[in-house]
């Protein structure tokens, strides 16, 4: 939602999306500049450290605010590799709990004014994506060695038409984490751009009649609300999803 | 809880605790989060992008296959093809997934709180 000026005199919805350097920072003749982009990972990781270390250091019996927030959180991630997984997937809590909470974090911080979006890059979401294809897939590898070519033949095909279904089935596979990572930044910047658009029409339309600029003004009210359900929600299906690669990594079908 | 007073019976409390148990089901069961992801819009985009993501991938797997091989479209059309029928399966996938409301898998409870009558209607 940063609506920095483009430099010619107005604003694009898509200058919020503009990586700049902050800091220079050279180290051995490599260049190590510090990106926007960069410096609000590092506050959703720093927001996250906060969230889950100050706030439960009074570990009271009876939780506070704060701390049944942290509990909320911590049931939730739980819950959802329990249904989605089962017990099996108990051991990879801490990664699911890491990749919802950096990305809760990410598109939440992208909600302040000024603020850069950092799931709005490509880069960003493919590289959460890829991660998490390549974890599941040698997660597969390891539970059953080469059986895991099993998964791309699916129970109850009849053999002849093996040759038209492996390759698809493959194909598929293959496709998972682009679509993880296509989906989360669409959603992120699709909403993003329109906040920006309709609050684009305020001020030209309310200079010249007042009633019909408080039209806009409403909708992205409207819009803002629904930015922060699919800030969450985003971070949701994101976690959702690789629990349900996981779980088909863990157990073939 | 406030209605009788005196103390309860076994058989009543059992009652009781099944009641309360079913209103806090009903309670916390339409989550937010799964409610807003049956809603039209976010169907509709979840369908595209699993599309333009599967006919994306085969196309650029095809498009390298051929550069590196040298045998201009033969491998473009034919992961085309393939990328379309992928496709599809993925976003049959993704519809069935949720109009079932269980994310596959034995022992998912989602299932079974589905089969006596869960969202449903989507």
């Amino acid at each position: 939602m940063a609506s920095e000026a483009t430099g010619e005199g107005g604003h694009s919805p898509l200058a919020q999306f503009e990586v700049t350097k902050m800091v220079d920072l050279q180290i051995a003749g490599l260049d190590l500049h510090i990106t926007n982009s960069a410096v609000w990972m590092m506050a959703a990781t720093a927001l996250v450290i906060l969230f889950t270390t100050v706030f439960i250091s009074r570990r009271a019996l009876v939780p506070g605010r704060m701390q049944s927030l942290v509990e909320l959180s911590y049931e939730f991630v739980a819950n959802m590799i329990k249904d989605n997984v089962g017990n099996e997937g108990r051991p990879y809590f801490p990664f699911i709990f890491t990749l919802f909470m950096f990305i809760l974090a990410c598109n939440m911080l992208g909600m302040l004014p000024y603020s850069f979006t950092v799931t709005s890059q490509i880069v960003v979401t493919f590289g959460l994506a890829f991660v998490v294809f390549i974890g599941v897939t040698i997660i597969g590898f390891v539970k059953h060695g080469l059986g895991f070519f099993k998964f791309f033949l699916p129970h109850g095909v009849p053999g002849f038409l093996a040759p038209l279904v492996i390759p698809i089935e493959v194909l598929s596979y293959l496709i998972r984490p682009v679509s993880l990572g296509l989906r989360l930044f669409a959603n992120l910047t699709a909403g993003h751009t329109m906040l920006k658009v309709f609050a684009g029409f305020i001020v030209p339309l309310g200079a010249f009649y007042v009633i019909p600029g408080v039209i806009p003004m409403a909708a992205v009210i409207g819009l803002t609300v629904l930015e922060f359900a699919i800030a969450f929600l985003q971070a949701y299906v994101f976690a959702v999803l690789s629990c349900i690669y996981l779980h088909d990594a863990i157990h073939m079908h | 809880m406030t209605q009788d007073n005196g103390p309860p019976e076994p058989s009543q409390l059992q009652q009781r605790i099944a009641a309360a148990r079913e209103r806090e089901e009903a309670r916390t069961r339409p989550d937010p989060a799964k409610r807003a992801m049956s809603s039209g819009y976010g169907m509709a985009l979840r369908l595209a992008i699993e599309m333009v993501a599967a006919l994306g991938v085969s196309v650029f797997l095809g498009y390298w296959i051929d550069k590196e091989l040298g045998m201009a479209p033969l491998f473009m059309i034919l992961f085309l093809i393939m990328g379309m029928g992928a496709g599809f399966i993925n976003v049959y996938r993704t519809v069935s997934g949720l109009t079932h409301g269980s994310l596959r898998g034995p022992g998912d409870y989602r299932r079974d709180a589905d089969k006596n009558g869960g969202p449903g209607g989507e």
